[in-house]
């Protein structure tokens, strides 16, 4: 949740950034007022259209063509943007600017098999990326 | 579609409009404010140097960061290369950039393995079997009246700000799953509903570790280690920390009879 993100320079100009408030899916997640208010918070700090609603409907109810999303491991992310194909709304997912480029080598192991595989990478700025490389990750 | 309120003189106004939104919601508003520019402020002020020194103690320079980490509201890459900008040598900064991987790294199992997070990857290796364990947070817990002083202030902390220090997340894992057996993703759960930064690949995948359903062994601490990393600003005295108050040896044979004292060198 930041106008930096990826996400944001995919989307170009013509964006409008909305955050949802999805009452169903935020009750669901069991989380104390302190959390909801910090996530609210950001959302407002962003200068997104903050909506209430389900999260599928709102979307849908945009009359968009397109609906760009920061990608995410969240199974519900996914579920909308299987919806929204469903009715023909183009979804672009954006990845998250890299952390490490792994040197390449099967199974991922315990963190320090990980860690000889990332260190190279981690220890440079963008991860030894270009700038180009490093924005240019569609998901 | 109901387009809701974003303009708000203070935070208390914030904080009130949501609890107006989410009456099912418990609790209370904590003092972190999210968003860019609180998230910033806490970037200006990371010390890779004295992070690498002091983050193991409950008054180091950790970085706070987390709950924007999660959030997206930073990326592990901006604190990376702000952690480089800020040292002489590159090697100055890697302590802060390992513990950042430690991120990187749970998130990737997570994709690998969705079906890791709330299922026991192994099994546990504390001579019980995961029968063995209670399923539910007992109430003394969630409540923060345990009687051992210096978990009941970290469980106060933590309700009341949202974070805890790692040492602190580890200390009430391990109490949570060792001296109470209770199964770790009761206690994951607890977790996941008061951290700011509650994330289930970080989150989920430590209290694995901590119980050693993804670790070799079970991780214990005693009322010394906590005296050390935190005795200058929390109640350690022994008449208020019996249950901790022992050696690893003593621990180990009172947590683990079957083991015979095989737990393992720290
Ligand atoms: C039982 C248990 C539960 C945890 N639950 C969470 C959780 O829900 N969300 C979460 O972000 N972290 C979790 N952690 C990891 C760690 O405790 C926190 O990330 C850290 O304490 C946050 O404080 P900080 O930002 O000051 O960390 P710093 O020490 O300043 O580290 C900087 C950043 O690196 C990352 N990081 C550091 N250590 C770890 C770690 N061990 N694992 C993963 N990331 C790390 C975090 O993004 C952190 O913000 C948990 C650890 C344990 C033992």
């Amino acid at each position: 949740m930041r106008r930096e993100h990826p996400v944001f320079r995919a989307a170009g100009e013509a964006e409008r950034v909305i955050f949802i408030w999805d009452d169903a899916y935020l009750s669901e997640q069991g989380w104390t007022l302190k959390r909801l208010v910090f996530v609210y918070e950001c959302a407002c700090a962003m200068g997104a259209e903050v909506v209430r609603g389900d999260t599928l409907a709102v979307l849908k109810g945009l009359g968009t063509e397109r609906v760009y999303v920061a990608e995410s491991l969240n199974p519900f992310v996914r579920t909308v943007a299987e919806g929204l194909r469903a009715c023909g709304i183009e979804v672009t997912t954006v990845a998250e600017e890299p952390f490490v480029m792994l040197r390449k080598g099967g199974e991922l192991g315990r963190f320090f098999r990980y860690w000889s595989r990332a260190q190279r990478s981690a220890m440079q700025p963008d991860a030894g990326l270009t700038r180009e490389n490093l924005f240019g990750q569609d998901g | 579609m109901e387009r809701l309120r974003t303009d708000f003189a203070s935070r208390e106004e914030l904080s009130a409009y949501i609890r107006e939104l989410t009456p099912w919601a418990l609790g209370e508003a904590c003092s972190t404010e999210g968003g860019r520019s609180a998230a910033q402020r806490a970037l200006a002020r990371v010390q890779p140097a004295a992070y690498a020194r002091t983050r193991n103690f409950g008054d180091g320079q950790v970085t706070r960061l987390s709950a924007y980490i999660r959030h997206g509201v930073v990326s592990l890459n901006e604190v990376r290369n702000r952690a480089l900008e800020c040292v002489p040598r590159a090697e100055d900064a890697e302590k802060l950039i390992q513990e950042l991987a430690w991120r990187d790294y749970w998130q990737r199992v997570r994709a690998e393995h969705p079906q890791w997070m709330w299922s026991d990857i192994e099994p546990y290796k504390t001579g019980f079997d995961a029968a063995e364990y209670g399923l539910e947070l007992p109430p003394d817990i969630a409540e923060g009246r345990t009687g051992v002083a210096c978990l009941d202030y970290f469980i106060g902390e933590l309700k009341v700000t949202g974070y805890l220090h790692n040492h602190a997340r580890m200390y009430l894992a391990a109490y949570v799953v060792h001296f109470r057996r209770v199964r770790w993703q009761a206690g994951a759960k607890w977790f996941l509903e008061h951290l700011l930064d509650g994330d289930l690949a970080s989150n989920n995948l430590s209290w694995q570790w901590v119980a050693s359903t993804f670790s070799n062994k079970p991780y214990v601490f005693n009322l010394e280690n906590v005296t050390r990393y935190f005795g200058k600003t929390v109640d350690v005295r022994p008449e208020s920390n019996r249950e901790l108050d022992a050696s690893y040896e003593e621990l180990d044979s009172r947590l683990f009879p079957r083991l015979g004292g095989m737990r393992g060198v720290r």
